[in-house]
């Protein structure tokens, strides 16, 4: 039937049924027969005639006064239409945000256990192993917060005090962050820094490193070849990407946050972990016939590997201090206390 | 971007009229009526609600045990009669002594 030719009485009839078929089953039939009763009435005596005799445009124009069948439906059913509502909101936001961050963790170990296993080759394949393994931790571990929360949702909010938020501590309340006046200049410029840094470090890397000069000769301690062979350059890469977040979400908070701090934690915790590794890789590589030939005296490099060494383990250590210092007064304070000493690293 | 001035008015007003409309309904259940009479009885009386809004209501007024309701046919349609029950009746007096102390309140604030 074109709608052009549907009657007054049609248009009644679908509406009720667009009403009530939205409706729980044991409402259905009552609020037919009643929304049926009334729009009649309404629509004759507002039209002073018979249903049956009032032109269609008229009856839609009040229909449409009325609202949509789904809006009716909505005001006339006894649950609310959402998925998860305002009682278990926060807690699934926050269950959402640690999902994310766990998926985040969980593609960059699994990418870098299949890239010690030999299973990934390559910058590229690592980031695109990276990206396919995060997407589908992030599917997988969301939709399942989702159905749970969903779940609870049906199951009634109000019946699971733990989560509801009529019942919570006020003592319980987390402390007021003091704002630690950041520098916008100064986070923007480390953010273009990070920027060209990741550009140069994937795409010249050739122009990435040091020429040392030893006995006339240049020694390239961080070719292209090297980073490759030595570096675990899926994770340098994922910390870089980790430092631009962080340093972008400080920009766009224009403040500290304990948040923030804990991010810096986890990346200070991420440096100690690549330095770990090059360290693991420079200790034997200092002692090799090649590294010395290399160097062309056996004696300096005896002593540009202890310093290598050195400067290594000084560099673990430093930024574990640093880590374990930024957790202590987290504990401290709350995260509350600025300190600029945290915007160095990252 | 938020709507223009009069948009905000209106949006405002009606969240405020939206908390009255529990107690003008039941105000006017004083004595049985069915939706389309209630709905005209309000309007009548300065309080236009629309169908949408106060149809549902009722129901839920019922479901509350605050309203009980019967079919009758009544020049020769079938309509559902609303009434207060005891329980509505108590509501009403408290909702009225709450309004009666808010519009003091705010007649005071706003003088």
């Amino acid at each position: 039937m074109n709608s052009a030719t549907l009657s007054s009485e049609e248009l009644v009839r679908r509406y009720v049924f667009a009403v009530s078929r939205r409706l729980p089953a044991n409402l259905r039939e009552d609020v037919a027969k009643e929304l049926d009763s009334l729009l009649r009435e309404t629509i004759e005596e507002q039209s002073r005639g018979d249903i049956g005799a009032i032109d269609p445009q008229t009856t839609a124009g009040i229909l449409k006064s009325m609202g949509s069948p789904d809006v009716v439906a909505a005001r006339y059913s006894p649950k609310p239409n959402y998925l998860i509502g305002p009682e278990l909101y926060p807690a699934f936001m926050r269950t959402l945000r640690l999902v994310l961050m766990a998926s985040g963790a969980f593609a960059a170990l699994v990418v870098v256990m299949l890239s010690f296993s030999g299973s990934i080759t390559g910058l590229w394949g690592g980031a695109l192993k990276f990206g396919e393994v995060l997407i589908d931790c992030i599917y997988s571990f969301a939709a399942v917060a989702v159905l749970v929360f969903a779940l609870l949702e049906r199951l009634g909010a109000d019946k699971i005090p733990e989560l509801s938020a009529s019942e919570w501590d006020p003592f319980r309340l987390p402390p007021v962050e003091t704002e630690a006046p950041i520098s916008s200049f100064g986070v923007s410029l480390r953010i273009y820094a990070i920027a060209v840094l990741l550009i140069w470090f994937n795409f010249f890397p050739q122009w990435f490193g040091m020429i040392l000069g030893v006995s006339g000769r240049g020694l390239r301690f961080l070719s292209a070849a090297e980073l490759g062979l030595v570096l675990p350059v899926v994770l340098i890469n994922c910390w870089w990407v980790a430092a631009l977040v962080k340093n972008i979400l400080l920009l766009r908070k224009g403040r500290m946050t304990a948040g923030i701090r804990w991010f810096e934690v986890g990346l200070g915790l991420g440096a100690v972990l690549i330095f770990g590794l090059i360290l693991r890789d420079l200790w034997t590589v200092v002692d090799t016939p090649a590294f010395r030939q290399t160097v062309g005296n056996p004696d300096l490099a005896g002593l540009l590997g202890h310093v290598l060494r050195a400067v290594n383990v000084g560099i673990i250590l430093t930024i574990l201090g640093q880590a374990l210092l930024k957790v202590y007064r987290l504990r401290q304070n709350g995260g509350t206390q600025g300190h600029h000493s945290s915007l160095q690293n990252g | 971007m938020s709507g223009t001035q009069s948009e905000l008015t209106e949006s405002l007003g009606l969240e405020l009229r939206r908390g009255v409309v529990v107690l003008a309904a039941l105000s006017q259940l004083r004595e049985e009526q069915y939706g389309y009479s209630l709905k005209k009885s309000l309007a009548e009386r300065g309080m236009p609600i629309d169908e949408g809004t106060l149809y549902p209501l009722l129901r839920r007024l019922e479901t509350q045990e605050l309203l009980q309701s019967d079919w009758r046919v009544d020049s020769g349609r079938p309509r559902r009669y609303y009434s207060l029950t005891t329980k509505g009746k108590q509501m009403l007096e408290e909702l009225s002594e709450e309004w009666n102390r808010l519009a003091l309140v705010m007649g005071d604030l706003l003088s």
